[in-house]
């Protein structure tokens, strides 16, 4: 399977990525190479074997429902460009555009 | 008869009333201080990793078990990508190809009596985000991030809802189950129970599903049913008149109870879903599955069965009882001090009670009426020291709740009916001696006319006695003596 530059343009907006031509065109090149090689592994006869969603045979484990952390707003507003009265403060967010 | 047909898909968040966050130990409070409940991890600090609560798991479960469905033994977390403020992290912790609960059922009843049982597709585990206020700084949005990480149970249904109707029907069912668990407080107001429509049409008949539009956060049932009810009017206008429909999502306004265009579906929903490498799977094992399944509480339906057994209540009545667990709750409390009285409670708690929160815009939880001292009023009326007419006397007292108990109030108000017998029958002799004309127009009537004018005697001895008579008495003395 070969990606298009359409397609890694495309999946550049989604994730808020700025690229330009010579990023375009070296990134859609890298991201085929690992299309072909994803190729190459899906060839592999799987039948009869259960699909991994992680690489680790363990099981979640499970915490106990209690509280354990305590207030740090103010510590970690510290972090934020913007911070007053209790709340991150951040460019104004449209609904119908950003989501 | 309009040749459309309505299509309805519900999908429901069900906020879980754990303690701490799905992935954290932060408080979920409702109503704290803007982010100070918002930890490292509901931050999506670099370097924290989600631990996965147990409670959450536990509570979905237990909805699965509710609605008979398959519980995954083996389920999976998934990252859903997109970018908003309130999404620190840049992803949502969801989960898609492996949900805990598969398939499964609910039934629902309608005002009509039709019963339907609606397939449930699925219900998953996963975070919700924070709340971004846009009103309050302009040029800039607020971000309170204490919802961040707070545990939700997305419930789907299949398409399979037909009107608003059905809709709210599913939902107060919905309700009913998760309040029973108490996996949640289901609280629409306060956003514990959130509802996305998703409605299409066709014609009458057709098979294929015509292209739908999800309208989203609405926070009542009754603006469910009018977010459809417009929705679907607006789509069968657009294709009436040679239009289309555009796959979208759209905002309710309860104000102008409008929906419109929020943002286009086909590129945002785009969401690049990946399984979330920071956890392993959940593993259910049978035992555990077992033993939740032997805790499940009395479910609405079997409570609503019950209470027609036991009680010998109508369906309706018990529907209406068993609708909120706490006012099934309330129901026996009040039986029980009664001394068993479970018509006359039923009566009084649908009849009056529920009008008198209704009109003071009061939840039970709030109700300033004790489950006892309605049942001791209700004692007052079996045993005859109270007519009903009295008893809406006491019970305008109890709703004032000074503190008094009802045999307090009744003996003060001098409230007690007059249940001698001979002092009942003075009373009558005497309203005879005054009223021949009607006493005559009365003995001369066929039997259907003196049925409507035993209504003026009645009413006479009511008023010299202040409405303290016992009914039966009354009329039993009065078709006595005015015929003699």
């Amino acid at each position: 399977m070969k990606l298009t530059e359409q397609d890694v343009s495309k999946i550049a907006d989604l994730a808020k990525l700025q690229l330009d031509q010579t990023q375009l065109a070296k990134i859609t090149r890298s991201l085929s190479d690992l299309l072909v090689f994803i190729d190459q592994m899906t060839s592999i006869n799987t039948d009869g074997v259960t699909p991994m969603a992680h690489p680790l045979n363990a099981a979640q484990p499970l915490r106990h429902d209690a509280v354990t952390e305590n207030d740090q707003h103010e510590l970690l507003q510290i972090l934020s460009a913007e911070a007053a009265d209790h709340l991150y403060w951040v460019p104004a967010a449209i609904s119908n555009k950003n989501a | 008869m309009s040749t459309w047909e309505i299509v309805i898909g519900l999908e429901v968040h069900v906020q879980l009333n754990t303690a701490s966050k799905i992935f954290s130990g932060a408080n979920t409070h409702f109503g704290a201080t803007p982010n100070s409940q918002a930890c490292i991890i509901d931050l999506g600090m670099p370097g924290t990793l989600p631990v996965l609560n147990k409670e959450a798991v536990k509570k979905a479960i237990l909805f699965g078990l509710a609605i008979d469905a398959e519980i995954a033994p083996y389920s999976i977390f998934a990252r859903k990508n997109y970018f908003y403020p309130d999404l620190p992290k840049g992803y949502q912790i969801s989960q898609l190809d492996h949900p805990i609960v598969g398939k499964g059922k609910m039934n629902i009843q309608l005002s009509d009596g039709t019963k339907k049982t609606i397939n449930v597709t699925r219900a998953h585990l996963e975070e919700d985000a924070g709340k971004s206020l846009h009103e309050q700084r302009s040029g800039f949005t607020g971000v309170d991030l204490n919802r961040a990480g707070t545990p939700l149970l997305e419930i789907v249904s299949e398409p399979e809802l037909r009107s608003g109707e059905e809709a709210v029907a599913y939902l107060k069912a919905l309700h009913s189950i998760i309040t029973c668990l108490e996996i949640s407080d289901g609280n629409m107001a306060e956003g514990s129970m959130r509802c996305d429509a998703n409605v299409s049409v066709r014609k009458l008949g057709s098979e294929k599903l015509g292209t739908r539009t999800e309208i989203k956060n609405v926070n009542s049932f009754r603006f469910v049913e009018k977010a459809i009810a417009y929705e679907a009017e607006r789509q069968i206008d657009i294709l009436e008149s040679g239009g289309s429909i555009r796959q979208e999502t759209r905002l309710y306004n309860s104000d102008t109870n409008t929906t419109h265009s929020m943002r286009s579906k086909e590129e945002a929903n785009d969401y690049r879903y990946f399984p979330d490498p920071d956890l392993l799977p959940i593993m259910i094992s049978e035992e555990w599955k077992a033993e939740l399944k032997a805790s499940l509480p009395e479910l609405p339906r079997k409570k609503c069965q019950r209470f027609q057994n036991e009680y010998g209540l109508s369906e309706y009545e018990a529907q209406i009882l068993t609708s909120d667990m706490q006012l099934a709750h309330y129901f026996e409390a009040v039986n029980t001090a009664s001394n068993n009285q479970p018509k006359l409670a039923a009566n009084w708690i649908i009849g009056n009670l529920l009008g008198a929160l209704n009109k003071n815009e009061l939840t039970l939880q709030d109700c300033p009426i004790a489950a006892d001292s309605l049942g001791q009023m209700i004692a007052r009326i079996a045993d005859n020291t109270l007519s009903n007419n009295t008893a809406k006397i006491v019970f305008e007292a109890l709703w004032k709740n000074t503190g008094k108990t009802v045999d307090q109030i009744i003996s003060e108000q001098g409230l007690q009916q007059i249940t001698d017998v001979s002092a009942l029958t003075e009373i009558i002799q005497t309203m005879i001696t005054n009223n021949p004309n009607q006493v005559t127009q009365y003995r001369e009537a066929d039997e259907a006319k003196r049925s409507k004018l035993i209504g003026f005697f009645v009413g006479q001895v009511m008023k010299a006695t202040q409405g303290k008579a016992p009914a039966q008495t009354v009329n039993e003395l009065l078709g006595k003596y005015l015929l003699r």
